[in-house]
């Protein structure tokens, strides 16, 4: 009896050591201000690499036409140019919805002295955070803006990598944002994960808060609206105002996204 | 050969982590459809072994480096601790519909536990019990599969 017990047990114990390696690897990493997490993604730009390559598409074919006859030949040369022009027309697809959104981008913003970085969506990961294209090979930071194509703040970054970054969106409960509203009055955003929580800093406000804006005093790089809040019910407590606005939008594959950044 | 074996198991999972985190970000539902907690649980259920611990914990690894933003070896523990959960309550019990439903339970709520802790109850609650039927049917269609072509 207390032989299988031991049994029992002793089919775990390689798990428990790995389980403890784990948690070492933990301390040693909050030890380390996530040295040790950041070490693989700097030295690997893997996320670049899941892209299948557009020369990869177009040479499908190349590698079979040397050993065949000649018709077979001409047969190839014809799909392989075949294939050329549909690689083609989807670049010209991805080029023109880029021109599309860059024309909505255009009427929105009033900062054209900054360069805007196209940037999209790789995944959601398992605790709801975003993955996005471009890291530190375009020289984002920590910190920067990230607007859709409406000119809109999404969000800003929160931890970037060699070609990856991760986004700290509205529905990131770490999200923590400063903005003023037209009266220059401030107002700090929150988020719960299913609603933004905008209260104001002054304690002085009477009349109904509409737009707010990003702004170079809070280290943004420019103002950018975030949103209009005149729909909303504004609620006063101790002379300060708050709002709740439920988070709606959700980022998916399609969402075109820009990082404004210096020239 | 035992090198090669392992490296091709640990990129497998690897992969899975991946296309289940490409599917959640596909389908935007209030429900996920947990692809890696699932062969987890039937590695803890069905193939049990020592010989697993290696590729489970570099997926968990790399998981970890690429995808987490939290310290480097949290999502691996998770992964080791769903395993062996699921494996110490079907040696327990008898491999019934409930003992799995419980199972299921469980092991999602320790493969949640980041965003339990981080978001209040509302968040995930309706999330949780919807994405435990879910995948307790996949797990239970994988089962049966599984017994029935191998």
């Amino acid at each position: 009896m207390q032989s299988s017990q031991v049994v029992g047990v002793r089919k775990y114990v390689v798990y428990f050591l790995f389980i403890f390696l784990s948690g070492l690897l933990s301390v040693v990493d909050y030890f380390s201000n996530k040295t040790l997490s950041n070490f693989i993604p700097d030295q690997l730009s893997l996320i670049s690499n899941f892209q299948v390559s557009d020369r990869l598409i177009q040479n499908e074919f190349s590698n079979l036409t040397s050993s065949r006859a000649d018709l077979i030949a001409e047969n190839i040369r014809l799909k392989e140019e075949l294939t050329n022009l549909r690689v083609l027309y989807v670049e010209n697809q991805e080029l023109q919805d880029n021109i599309d959104s860059y024309k909505d981008l255009i009427k929105n913003i009033s900062d054209f002295e900054l360069t805007y970085y196209a940037t999209s969506l790789i995944l959601k990961n398992s605790t709801d955070e975003y993955l996005i294209s471009g890291g530190r090979d375009y020289n984002f930071e920590p910190g920067d803006l990230v607007i859709n194509e409406t000119g809109y703040i999404v969000g800003y970054l929160g931890e970037v990598f060699n070609d990856y970054s991760i986004l700290e969106s509205f529905n990131s409960t770490n999200f923590n944002f400063r903005v003023l509203d037209e009266n220059n009055n401030v107002f700090e955003v929150s988020s719960n994960g299913k609603e933004l929580i905008f209260s104001s800093l002054e304690s002085t406000l009477n009349s109904k808060v509409s737009n707010l804006f990003s702004d170079i005093t809070f280290g943004h790089i420019g103002k950018f609206p975030i949103i209009n809040l005149e729909p909303y019910e504004q609620r006063k407590l101790n002379n300060k105002l708050t709002v709740t606005v439920p988070i709606e939008e959700m980022l998916t594959f399609q969402s075109k996204l820009f990082i404004p950044k210096n020239k | 050969m035992k090198v090669f074996r392992l490296t091709s198991v640990s990129i497998f999972l690897f992969i899975l982590c991946i296309v289940e985190n490409y599917l959640n970000t596909l389908i935007s539902l209030d429900f996920g459809v947990y692809i890696f907690l699932i062969s987890l649980i039937y590695i803890g259920t069905e193939v049990f072994n020592q010989n697993l611990v290696l590729p489970i914990f570099l997926s968990g690894i790399l998981y970890d480096s690429f995808f987490s933003t939290y310290y480097l070896g949290l999502y691996t523990s998770i992964f080791l601790i769903v395993v062996v959960l699921s494996n110490l309550i079907v040696s327990r019990y008898s491999q019934t519909n409930v003992v799995h439903l419980i199972t299921i339970s469980l092991c999602l709520l320790i493969y949640k536990i980041p965003i339990i802790v981080e978001f209040d109850m509302d968040y995930w609650i309706a999330s949780y019990f919807i994405s435990i039927f879910v995948n307790l049917f996949i797990f239970l269609f994988f089962k049966r599969v599984t017994k029935n072509y191998v």
